[in-house]
């Protein structure tokens, strides 16, 4: 090698490392920017486990397949404490809990419950619900049909039940 | 030229008498007030009906089918509309920006939050 391009792939390499380090530096940046944390209690009165009459079964898949997005508590897994990820986390988990939270089923009146039940039905059925990407690292979050048809029937049923009640 | 115009006026009467139809079909039955059936066609029919082009939309309501929807669904719907529009959601800003003179006024919001209210109210008796 003659020495111009000896020249030539030093000043390669260098960009190179250049580059790599301000990747590097953006990405330690990006973690100083963490979104709350969603690790609030789930065994209070106002829950859904508590404050519906949903059967143990149904109870259980509710609990592994909506309750990191739509409750007030996440199970993190071991990266959610890392941007990117972490950052999409917090999003999916703060619109979920706008559209529905489970955690406060105890206070919201019939016509909320009643909206929610029919649409716990018709996002599982529509396969809109549980979220493809969350479905990708939760294999067990997946509904199969039996699973969904126990939830429509069911969430139909306390739909009326709560309609027909008292105040 | 006269035997052309006689043979679109078939066809032109019929489109009418299918378009007054469909409009009564709105109208009646449905136990919306004129004052929010008013807000609900200027504000909301254009992708809230049957024919619209947003599936979206219309897999949220279609208030053509609003005679077809059973109790839960109503309430569950009347639920949708106050939410939307106590949070200001709906029409959404993209469409507005194109828009603006679909936007809910106050008063609307106000009008349309009541009758859910109420109108939901009447269907759980």
């Amino acid at each position: 090698m003659d020495e111009k391009s000896i020249g030539k792939t030093n000043g390669i390499m260098r960009r190179t490392y250049l580059i790599l380090g301000l990747i590097l530096a953006v990405v330690l940046l990006m973690q100083f920017i963490r979104p709350e944390k969603n690790l609030g209690e789930i065994e209070t009165q106002e829950d859904f486990l508590q404050a519906s009459g949903v059967p143990d079964t149904l109870a259980r898949i509710f609990l592994n397949s909506c309750y990191d997005c739509h409750s007030n508590n996440t199970r993190y897994p071991w990266y959610g404490n890392i941007a990117p990820a972490s950052w999409i986390m917090g999003r999916h988990i703060r619109e979920g809990k706008a559209h529905l939270n489970f955690s406060s089923w105890g206070i919201m009146d019939k016509a909320q419950k009643i909206s929610r039940l029919d649409k716990i039905c018709e996002e599982c059925s529509g396969g809109d619900m549980p979220l493809k990407s969350y479905l990708l690292i939760h294999r067990s979050a997946g509904l199969g049909p039996h699973e969904i048809e126990a939830i429509c029937t069911w969430s139909e049923q306390e739909a009326r039940a709560v309609m027909s009640a008292g105040e | 030229m006269k035997i052309r115009f006689w043979s679109i006026l078939p066809v032109a009467m019929i489109i009418l008498a299918a378009a007054f139809l469909s409009w009564r079909d709105i109208q009646k039955g449905s136990e919306i007030p004129e004052d929010v059936l008013t807000i609900l066609s200027t504000h909301c029919y254009t992708c809230h009906t049957t024919g619209a082009r947003s599936e979206d939309a219309l897999k949220k309501v279609d208030f053509k089918k609003w005679d077809e929807y059973n109790d839960v669904k109503k309430i569950g719907i009347l639920n949708d509309i106050k939410e939307v529009a106590e949070k200001g959601e709906m029409p959404p800003a993209k469409y507005l920006s194109r828009n603006p003179d679909k936007a809910l006024s106050a008063e609307d919001r106000e009008t349309l939050i009541e009758w859910t209210k109420k109108a939901s109210a009447k269907l759980m008796e």
